[in-house]
């Protein structure tokens, strides 16, 4: 109950509202009541505040382009995704995250989605050995330019990112 | 004072050095840092600075062991686990007990360890790390999951502390609750000396105190980062350089408890890496003011 008062904001809302009614509805009984009731909404509330931040700022790391091209819209946006999908489990939690994120972006036509990231985080994600994207949003001094991606796995070195520009070609890892 | 010293010459070119007498020699603790990305580069580069390694077990469930191996050439290596959710009753997720597993081993780990938290429920998963009630149940549950990834890890395993903004009444204060679960369960602590920072200013108690009602020997090794402070809330963002009150728990804890490493564990927001190095000296520099 505790996971899911912390998980669901409109939960906490309800419990805020009439404690006995909501540990009724749900049949909550002896000391599991007994901690539930004992519960300040303050402290639930921050709690559940931290643990968005937290999801967030992993997002934010792995999607450091799209987030900055969000602007003041990006934590809006991402409290909209939040409460429009199930969170995401295993190992892969944040990648999943942001690559739904992502997704959710795209979905909604967000001018600011970035293609050419997103493909670069659901190669890291997955377990393809070799891609290549062809891209219309590279970026080159804050610039969109065409581009391939070409992404591959090495055992040395991991996941490999090789953009190739018009006449131009960067790398990074 | 100094510890006696024997020095001879061997043959030419090659001098012997021995520590004959070892009684005013201090033990410090190992100072290392938790190894991320952005900064592998210069943690493979064997600086001075860092005498051990943290890794975290979920960012290497996919990868080779290649790099593992690297590491655990250089360095010793403790693998900390964020995703077991030990306070979860009911079985511990076979296929991440495993992968756990499996990462520990390719490093040969000398420490594993975990939080004193919950993740996940049957209902949710949290994806980050929930305070549980100190109650006898939660201790059970806790008892028993330590157990079971200590007897399929074979090596010590240290429980963390965490940060919550959420306080859960129950049946035991929180160092009463540690030091039966460290006896409980055979287990060591970790002493997140940050979380504990942040713990003592947003529910207003005296850390040191809070210190010193936990049996020093359970103490075994030490988180640190920096804190931040945003309208009227303390929190672990793990992205700020560590503050001169921090610098001063440590002193304390490392004059209390028999502490054997502390891990700068910084997440994001990385300094240069020069930086870094002087956290890491300066940590050093309060060990041994503290022994």
């Amino acid at each position: 109950m505790l996971a899911l008062l912390l998980h669901d904001r409109e939960m906490r809302d309800r419990f805020r509202a009439d404690r006995s009614a909501f540990v009724k509805e749900f049949g909550l009984e002896g000391a599991d009541t007994q901690m539930i009731c004992s519960l300040d909404c303050e402290q639930l509330d921050r709690q559940a505040e931290g643990l968005l931040r937290k999801r967030k700022s992993q997002v934010t790391q792995l999607i450091p382009r799209t987030w900055n091209r969000l602007g003041v819209e990006a934590n809006r946006l991402f409290r909209d995704y939040v409460e429009s999908s199930a969170w995401p489990e295993s190992h892969q939690r944040h990648a999943l995250d942001a690559d739904a994120f992502c997704s959710f972006l795209q979905l909604n036509s967000i001018q600011e989605y970035s293609r050419s990231e997103h493909n670069w985080l659901k190669f890291c994600i997955g377990k393809c050995w070799f891609r290549l994207h062809f891209v219309s949003d590279c970026n080159v001094d804050n610039r969109n330019r065409w581009a391939v991606q070409v992404f591959y796995r090495t055992r040395a070195s991991g996941t490999v990112q090789r953009t190739i520009f018009c006449g131009s070609m960067k790398s990074h890892r | 004072m100094a510890a006696v010293v024997e020095v001879g010459v061997v043959e030419e070119g090659v001098v012997e050095v021995a520590v004959v007498e070892t009684d005013d020699l201090i033990e410090i603790p190992l100072v290392g840092i938790g190894f991320r990305g952005p900064i592998a580069d210069w943690v493979f580069s064997n600086p001075a600075e860092i005498d051990c390694v943290e890794i975290t077990a979920e960012h290497f469930f996919e990868s080779s062991e290649e790099q593992l191996a690297k590491l655990s050439h250089l360095y010793p290596v403790s693998v900390h686990g964020l995703g077991l959710s030990l306070g979860t009753p009911g079985s511990l997720d076979s296929q991440v007990l495993s992968q756990f597993q499996r990462v520990a081993d390719s490093v040969d780990a000398k420490w594993i360890s975990e939080h004193i938290a919950f993740t996940r429920t049957g209902d949710v998963d949290l994806g980050h790390l929930n305070p549980l009630p100190m109650t006898r149940k939660c201790l059970s549950t806790l008892v028993d999951h330590a157990s079971e990834l200590m007897d399929r890890c074979q090596r010590p395993l240290l429980l963390e502390n965490i940060t919550s903004y959420l306080r859960i009444p129950g049946d035991y204060s929180e160092p009463e609750f540690l030091n039966r679960l460290c006896e409980q369960a055979g287990t060591g602590l970790l002493l997140d000396v940050t979380n504990l920072f942040i713990n003592s200013r947003n529910h207003d108690f005296d850390p040191i105190e809070w210190l010193h009602e936990v049996d020093s020997q359970h103490i075994r090794q030490i988180h640190i980062v920096g804190y931040s402070f945003h309208e009227g809330v303390w929190h672990d963002r793990h992205r700020e350089p560590i503050q001169d009150d921090l610098f001063d728990l440590v002193r304390d804890v490392v004059a209390y408890a028999p502490v054997e490493a502390i891990i700068l564990e910084r997440d994001g927001a990385f300094p240069p890496v020069n930086q870094l190095a002087a956290e890491l000296t300066r940590l050093e520099e309060t060990c041994e003011s503290a022994r």
